[in-house]
């Protein structure tokens, strides 16, 4: 526990330092999986917040909104990201095992889960006339948590930055063609059972007359 | 348990491919004609409550002897309604219920000759009984009495530049209260031509400002003569009809607009009114229509046969206005915001319906609707529902809020599905000095901006408030901090005396 804790206050020490911080988690056990699986939820759960809580002057609330969806997405991102990331860099010579991709990206989104949750009290104080102050700390969230993936990814896998940049454009690939993979998948699931369910009707049908 | 696992992620996964967008739902199709819609928020139609009912039908086939065919314009002044016969060249002169009163059909021009109407188009008769008309088989335009006795006779005038014009085919005039004549020809693309009431061609209003964008101007700079010549482009602005009100504004009406120019119009929800089907023009031309809609008056949002195709505007009560659609028979009403009231109307043979609309007036509350195909004139009246708005409208513009929100209160009651009123709502809560009942409304009506503006003053009163104590905590946080920094870094120092102490001792 105590562990934990410290680990997840060294998630912040990170984000300031993070080539150091990067290499520490990696090689000097200041950080865990467990810790990134903490900090995946935590992303998850402020991700929800920011659903369901932004300001009606920023949000745009669906009135079916389903927290499921978010999850689901949210994981789905996360992981078809590791898993493309860890085919590529297996391929290119990286350093990184999946643990250390799975950590590195999770201790990479602790920017987005501190500066979503402001902007989601921001935007209950702000008016419209603030809105750019709003919007630049959503870039700015975005932006950060660009870099530090980037040096993540530099130090894990002892990358150069090109070879960095390079890998980083083809994840965007990989995780497109996971998604298309797992779409094509559900497709012929549904086929499946629907061939299935028609021969049970089928047979049902026979059977009762 | 593996399976279980493989079967969540697959559930999770499925959640998030199966759950869809919220889909946009037409509530109305455009084969609905004759119910009373709207257009809300998102450009989707909405039902409403009728606005208006469908009150008569006068046929007009056969009047005061003559058989008609080819009713064309319609005009209405305070005692009477004038309509001109196109075929026969008569304009026949009604009172407010339609009642055949007599006929013009000579006149007598300023020399002592007779002369008698060629295919005539347009009519348009001045609260001080003059009548314009719009004689195109002539081409020329005449001012007369009602006795036949014409005053000025307009022909193509000399000096009309920028244009190739042949031979001069006005359809629509209508005069200011000054006199001056505005007229709009066939073949004209470059405005409303305007007179004076002498009938010196002074030149043209309306017409669209080519604006030349920096890099147009820069390969100008190397053309030639001939081809800065061939460069030379009018953006088409034929006005099809012409109105005019009481404080000497010209409605004019444009259909030849392209379907693209007026989809991506309504698909930026472009209130510039760069493309627009009506235009709203003072004295120097410039249009001042108010656009403060989601969408700018342009008809139909959505279609599937083709837009809008705006043949007339109906001036009605309180700064009210109607546009006729003479591709579906639609009748869309519009208040001086710019709001869509109500839009109802329909092509058909049934009550209420009609085959080719061509001109509509308002006969105080009531609306005319002029149908050529079927040579007659259909009779609108509001419903409780249109009246409310109507009488909203007036009281608001009279500056009685009260009464106007009262108004409003009752329009949405009966239409939900409005969400316009609850502005005016908001705004008298937020004017009491009720933000919070204020921002609701405004929430209610997805108008940010009010909201925005109400919060402010929330915001405002909170902090004045509670600025002493944000201001005491961010205090006592500020001494606290520097105080631990300077408690710390005293230990520190004694802490490190001591030690040192205690080194130099050993």
């Amino acid at each position: 526990m105590k562990q934990t804790w410290k680990e997840l206050k060294y998630s912040l020490y990170v984000t300031v330092h993070p080539f150091k911080g990067f290499w520490d988690i990696k090689y000097e056990k200041e950080g865990s999986l467990k810790t990134a699986m903490i900090l995946l939820a935590a992303t998850i759960l402020v991700q929800i917040i920011s659903n369901l809580k932004t300001g009606y002057l920023f949000g745009w609330v669906s009135v079916n909104y389903n927290f499921l969806r978010t999850v689901a997405s949210s994981l789905f991102l996360f992981f078809s990201w590791c898993l493309a990331n860890w085919c590529l860099t297996c391929l290119s010579d990286g350093k990184g095992t999946f643990k250390d991709i799975m950590m590195f990206t999770a201790y990479s989104l602790v920017p987005y889960i501190i500066l979503q949750f402001v902007m989601v009290i921001l935007s209950n104080i702000f008016i419209l006339r603030e809105q750019t102050f709003y919007d630049m700390l959503g870039t700015l969230s975005f932006v950060w948590v660009a870099f530090l993936l980037v040096t993540g990814m530099l130090t894990t896998h002892h990358f150069t930055l090109t070879r960095t940049l390079v890998v980083l454009a083809f994840t965007i690939v990989g995780m497109i063609v996971i998604a298309l993979l797992i779409i094509l998948v559900f497709t012929m699931f549904q086929q499946v059972l629907g061939f299935v369910a028609a021969v049970i009707d089928e047979a049902v049908q026979r059977v009762s007359y | 348990m593996k399976l279980r696992k493989l079967g969540l992620v697959l559930g999770l996964a499925a959640a998030l491919f199966a759950s869809s967008c919220p889909k946009a739902e037409a509530y109305y199709t455009e084969s609905s004609s004759n119910s009373t819609y709207i257009y809300g928020k998102w450009g989707v139609p909405l039902k409403s409550p009728d606005a208006y009912d469908y009150s008569r039908t006068v046929d007009l086939r056969s009047v005061g002897g003559y058989d008609l065919a080819n009713l064309i314009d319609m005009c209405v002044t305070d005692e009477y309604i004038y309509i001109v016969e196109s075929s026969l060249g008569i304009i026949f002169r009604f009172d407010r219920t339609m009642k055949y009163v007599d006929c013009l059909q000579e006149f007598t021009m300023p020399d002592g000759s007779t002369s008698t109407l060629l295919k005539p188009e347009g009519i348009y008769v001045a609260p001080d009984g003059k009548v314009y008309i719009a004689d195109t088989g002539n081409s020329r335009v005449l001012v007369s009495d009602w006795k036949g006795e014409v005053s000025l006779e307009l022909l193509k005038p000399e000096n009309l530049v920028g244009t190739t014009l042949s031979t001069f085919l006005p359809i629509r005039v209508v005069a200011d209260s000054a006199g001056r004549i505005n007229v709009v020809a066939r073949n004209i693309n470059s405005g409303i031509m305007q007179f004076t009431s002498e009938g010196y061609f002074t030149g043209y209003i309306g017409a669209p400002s080519v604006s030349v964008d920096a890099f147009t101007k820069l390969l100008r700079m190397f053309y030639t003569d001939a081809q800065r010549a061939a460069m030379t482009t009018y953006v088409p602005t034929e006005y099809n009809n012409i109105k005019i009100d009481e404080n000497n504004f010209i409605w004019g009406t444009i259909s030849a607009l392209t379907e693209s120019d007026l989809a991506s119009t309504i698909g930026s929800q472009d209130l510039s009114g760069a493309v627009t089907p009506i235009k709203k023009l003072n004295m120097k031309g410039s249009d001042v229509l108010v656009r403060q809609g989601d969408y700018a008056p342009v008809g139909d949002l959505m279609w599937s046969s083709g837009p809008s195709r705006i043949v007339d505007v109906g001036l009605g009560p309180n700064n009210i206005y109607s546009m006729l659609d003479s591709n579906r028979g639609r009748i869309f009403t519009y208040n001086t915001n710019g709001i869509m009231l109500y839009t109802f109307g329909g092509k058909g043979t049934a009550k209420g319906e009609t085959q080719t609309p061509i001109a509509i007036d308002y006969v105080g509350d009531d609306i005319f609707v002029l149908d050529s195909g079927l040579c007659s004139v259909v009779i609108f009246e509001p419903t409780v529902y249109g009246k409310l708005l109507i009488d909203a409208e007036w009281y608001y513009q009279e500056g009685e809020y009260d009464i106007a929100n009262e108004c409003w209160r009752q329009v949405t009651e009966l239409n939900s599905n409005f969400a316009y009123p609850y502005v005016g709502l908001g705004d008298a809560e937020y004017n009491n000095g009720n933000y919070e009942e204020a921002m609701a409304y405004y929430q209610f009506a997805e108008d940010r901006t009010s909201y925005s503006n109400a919060k402010e003053r929330i915001r405002k009163d909170t902090m004045s408030v509670n600025f002493p104590y944000i201001v005491g905590a961010v205090l006592l946080f500020a001494v606290l901090f520097v105080g631990k920094g300077i408690y710390v870094k005293v230990r520190r120092y004694v802490k490190g005396e001591l030690m040192t102490y205690g080194r130099d001792e050993e």
